[in-house]
């Protein structure tokens, strides 16, 4: 489903440039769970980025559904954040003016989904999160646990085949980090949703099945497989 | 996804409420002037409309062409034309002459100077104004009256049949009263009379005269289906058949040329004999007024919003990663300023409703036009077009925000460096408001010095009542009675004023050299009573031994000093014993020359005056009270005019009262101060909001720095050189241009204040002071902020 060629990302920097990412190669087929680790400024983010068509490649090729990205009209990369892709973010990133109700129904607005359609996809995600009783509240008035699960059902309300995860639960306290990656795993197992997370915790990173490491923008050569450990 | 516009857009002009506060008050205001010049244009355009087949009916141009090569428009006609073009052309259907002249009209001892309108009798027909009751004026001296014109003589009682006296016209019939006009119209006028009425030689002879061509108006309706191009062919016709024998002295030639009733109003060109229709220069500049105070509020809008744009991005990052994209933001974002501009629309409403009773906004601007749908309309769409324009910039910029950006950290984003743009608009808005600051205390301090200073005579304690029909020797022996009376003279113009009777003067009975001069006639009195001083000769000898008062025109004269120089008289002295003839047939002498004084406007310089014994023009008494009890003595003179004229009310008034009020303009002053007072305000709404942002932004460099032991006066200082620098570039580029503004007022004077160290510097000092306050208030507040809190979490 995913699949980088050569990638590499650098800013120009005095007469030289100064490289994030170099050479990374990589495939995510559908239905898996890798966490991207490293320590501080090795690309975890770039590289999320850049997998989530926020950000483009210096170098390299990038393959999404076997349709190369850097192709892409800026139209039709619209249509696969719309359709293909959530993203969960540290900072949560809700809209501070709406409602819970109204973030997790921003996405499914862009979509073009009729009202009722909206309606009943959003209260299914209520739901399911257990958030009924919150719906009218707004993200100033919930706490840090909270505004990360609206942040999520806000990312699986267009129903993406991907959610890609900026340390997500970086801003929590262990049990409400312990809640969303026992989220993110029932996501992954049960509704067979593929999810790429970066993250800092050893912990969380083996909720996945595969970890990624980056040093310095480099991708470590052996990619850890936890199933065959 | 509209309504989720609309809630986002709400949610966030509320949490922002100062924002909001500023932004609306501001686009309010330069909205109102904007509404005012909507509401005059329309006014415009309505002008006449009730004239029925306006697009039929022509009104005839004289384009006058002079010996030097100039051409001149006139809005009239010679009064033969009419007939010519009814009797000879089959395309018309009717021509309607009118001829606009004052009268002074006198009803049961009651004085009426008003506009009126001689027509024939097929002006009812072809012009709208229709009649309420009665029957239209055709035989020889008849009327038909305006309701105004009516109420003021005849009050509630029915006017029909009654008598209106005319000097010259005699006595006129009242036949019918016209009904309230629906929209004004470009004849303006009290009453009308018949032309028949108009019966001496002179009148006569003007109605067969080619040569008078400022004689009256020539109205043409012309037949169904006949085309307009058929009377512009005719007219050149009729003048090179009509105007072969015309011996010309200042002029040319002359042509014709039809005007459409339907586009009179707004006028594209200045007529001579004008009508006064609302012109376009008229329309623009108040539309670009509005439109510049707009502009004002519009740069807040853009300014704040750009300011607050970090707090915004992070929302178009969502928004984008959500699916949006960009004009999806943009138009979010300008659904925004539209619902902004709405908002302003019903505060500038308010606000309209709130000046519409000043007399400037009446007379100029908005007097009798009616808020119908269509002009609701205008407005609505007016705003609606204002908060897409102030919208699309911020828009344009906030929905370009890139995700990955905007997203990624948390603190310390640059998003938007357009700070040079940010602080120009600042430096526009302060610099238009000083410019219009300085230009308005020019004015007002002329008008000022106009009714306030010293013109050469005297005006403290005298006294002026206008006589009317009261014989002037009894008012004034009976005046003279009352104790606290010094003296009472009679004259036939009030000094201080347009002047009077202007005419040529010539030192030979034929031929020689003439002078323009001014004269006014006073009686023997005058001299002393405003303390003129005569600098040779004596007051006329005629005057101190004429006591009947009723007697001929007196013999001698006085003069100014301009008119020795004027005559080319080496001084005074010389001049006493010289003749003038003011006209053929009257030769004068001079008793003696008066120092210079001013007697017209100071827009003028002093220019030769001639003051002769005319009894018969006398039109005021000037009486001179005694200091002490004035108040006393007012109430005497009131008692002894009640007593002569027992049907007219006493308006009499204090040459003090008399001048200011002829100079200082009051209304006018104020309601351009209003515009000032609001482009001010603006600007400092806009910086206050700008202040705010910016300290808000750095309380933690605040924090760190008083960590590190920085004083509250130095963080102030830190926080507003920056805008303190902004109102001293805006001060740089505005004093020589206010200067200028200014100054170009102030040329059309040949006595003017100064624009001197007072006026700059008071302006200067008015702004640095409210800017400063602006600055001030929020900085200090901000430096007072304790560093444990700003530091604590981020």
């Amino acid at each position: 489903m995913i699949s980088l060629h050569n990638v590499s990302k650098y800013y120009p920097a005095g007469f030289g440039k100064t490289y994030v990412l170099r050479n990374i190669s990589l495939d995510i087929s559908e239905g898996e769970f890798v966490s991207i680790m490293g320590p501080s400024g090795s690309g975890k983010s770039t590289l999320l980025h850049i997998l989530g068509m926020l950000e483009e490649p210096s170098e390299g090729e990038y393959l999404f559904f076997d349709q190369p990205v850097q192709k892409l009209s800026e139209k039709r990369r619209t249509e696969l954040h719309r359709n293909y892709i959530g993203f969960v973010f540290q900072a949560y990133h809700l809209i501070d003016e709406l409602t819970v109700y109204e973030n997790i129904e921003t996405p499914l607005l862009y979509k073009g989904m009729s009202s009722s359609e909206r309606k009943s996809r959003v209260a299914e995600l209520l739901d399911r999160f257990n958030m009924v009783a919150k719906k009218d509240l707004f993200p100033t008035q919930l706490s840090g646990g909270q505004q990360q699960l609206v942040g999520i059902a806000r990312a699986v309300a267009s129903q993406p085949k991907v959610i890609f995860a900026d340390e997500p639960t970086g801003n929590l306290h262990s049990d409400q980090a312990k809640e969303i990656m026992d989220l993110f795993k029932k996501l992954n197992k049960e509704d067979g949703v593929t999810i790429v997370q970066v993250t800092h915790s050893e912990v969380n990173a083996e909720y996945g099945n595969r970890i990624l490491r980056l040093k310095d923008g480099w991708l470590e050569s052996f990619p850890v497989s936890l199933e065959s450990k | 996804m509209f309504y989720s516009y609309l809630v986002i857009a709400f949610r966030n002009l509320w949490k922002h409420r100062l924002f909001s506060f500023i932004n609306v008050v501001g686009l309010a205001s330069g909205m109102m002037v904007c509404l005012l010049a909507l509401i005059d244009i329309k006014g415009a355009f309505d002008y006449g409309n009730f004239h029925p087949h306006s697009d039929r009916t022509y009104r005839v141009l004289t384009d006058v062409t002079s010996s030097d090569n100039q051409m001149v428009a006139f809005a009239s006609t010679p009064m033969p034309l009419a007939d010519v073009l009814k009797r000879e052309y089959g395309f018309v259907e009717q021509t309607t002459q009118v001829i606009r002249d004052y009268a002074e009209l006198t009803v049961d001892g009651k004085k009426l100077v008003d506009t009126y309108c001689a027509v024939d009798p097929a002006f009812f027909t072809v012009l709208g104004y229709k009649l309420a009751s009665g029957q239209p004026a055709i035989a020889p001296r008849t009327a038909v009256l305006t309701p105004q014109t009516a109420e003021k003589f005849f009050g509630l009682s029915n006017p029909i049949g009654k008598v209106i006296h005319h000097q010259e016209l005699g006595a006129i019939t009242v036949t019918g009263v016209f009904q309230p006009l629906p929209t004004r119209s470009h004849l303006e006028f009290g009453l009308v009379v018949s032309m028949s009425t108009r019966s001496t030689e002179n009148q006569k002879r003007e109605q067969t005269d080619w040569k008078q061509y400022k004689a009256g108006y020539t109205y043409v309706r012309l037949k169904e289906g006949a085309s307009v191009e058929a009377l512009e062919k005719a007219l050149p016709t009729i003048t090179a058949r009509n105007t072969k024998g015309i011996q010309w002295k200042t002029e040319k030639s002359y042509t014709f040329r039809p005007q459409s009733l339907a586009t009179l109003s707004p006028a594209f060109e200045e007529l001579q004999m004008s009508t006064w229709e609302p012109t376009w220069g008229k329309l623009a500049t108040e539309m670009a007024v509005g439109l510049i105070t707009l502009l004002l509020a519009v740069f807040n809008y853009v300014n704040l919003t750009l300011a607050r744009s970090l707090s915004r991005a992070r929302e178009v990052g969502i928004r984008k990663v959500s699916g949006a994209v960009r004009w999806q933001l943009m138009s979010q974002f300008m659904a925004e300023s539209v619902i902004l501009s709405v908002f302003a629309l019903g505060v500038a409403y308010l606000l309209l409703r709130l000046i519409e009773p000043m007399p400037f906004v009446q007379q100029w601007l908005i007097g009798g036009v009616e808020l119908n749908p269509t002009l609701w309309a205008v407005f609505v769409g007016f705003s609606i077009v204002t908060g897409l324009l102030a919208g699309f910039v911020p828009a344009h910029v906030l929905s370009g925000f890139r995700p990955a950006q905007v997203l990624r950290s948390q603190t310390g984003l640059k998003v938007f460096k357009g700070i040079t743009l940010r602080k120009s608009l600042i430096v526009a808005q302060f610099t238009i408001a000083l410019i219009a600051m300085i230009a308005l205390l020019s004015v007002a301090r002329q008008q000022n010095y106009m009714a306030t200073a010293d013109y050469g005579f005297r005006s403290e304690g005298i006294l002026n009542i206008p006589l009317n029909t009261v014989p002037y020797q009894r008012l004034a022996n009976e005046l003279n009675r009352i104790p606290g009376v010094e003296r009472v003279s009679a004259t036939s113009e009030l000094f201080g004023s347009h002047g009077g009777e202007y005419r040529k003067v010539r030192r030979q009975k034929t031929g020689g050299d003439s002078t323009a001069v001014f004269i006014t006639a006073v009686d023997q009195h005058f001299i002393a009573n405003m303390d003129l001083t005569l600098l040779a000769g004596q007051n006329s000898p005629e005057m101190t031994t004429d006591t009947a008062g009723e007697g001929s025109p007196g013999r001698f004269v006085l003069v100014n000093e301009e008119a020795v120089k004027a005559f080319r008289m080496g001084n005074p002295r010389e001049m006493v014993g010289q003749t003038l003839w003011l006209n053929d047939s009257t030769e004068v002498q001079i008793a003696g020359v008066v120092k210079n004084f001013q007697f017209t406007t100071f827009s003028w310089a002093i220019k030769p005056l001639i003051l002769s014994y005319q009894p018969k023009q006398f039109r005021y008494v000037n009486v001179r009270i005694a200091d002490g009890a004035p108040e006393a003595t007012l109430a005497k003179v009131q008692g002894v005019w009640k007593h002569l004229n027992p049907h007219q009310p006493f308006t009499g008034e204090w040459y003090r009262d008399f001048l200011y009020k002829r100079h200082s303009h009051e209304d006018d002053v104020n309601f351009m101060g209003l515009l000032t007072a609001l482009a001010f305000s603006i600007a400092c709404l806009g910086l206050l909001g700008m202040v705010t942002y910016t300290t808000e932004t750095r309380v933690k460099e605040v924090g760190i720095r008083k960590v590190m032991g920085a004083e509250v006066r130095q963080i102030i200082w830190l926080l507003s050189w920056d805008f303190v620098k902004l109102l001293l570039i805006a001060g740089g580029i505005a004093l020589p241009l206010g200067y200028l503004a200014g100054m170009a007022f102030l040329i059309n004077f040949a006595y003017h204040v100064s624009i001197g160290f007072e006026t700059l510097g008071g302006c200067i000092g008015l702004l640095l002071g409210l800017g400063g306050l602006t600055i001030g208030f929020r900085t200090y507040r901000a430096a007072l902020s304790n560093p444990a809190d700003s530091l604590r979490n981020e």
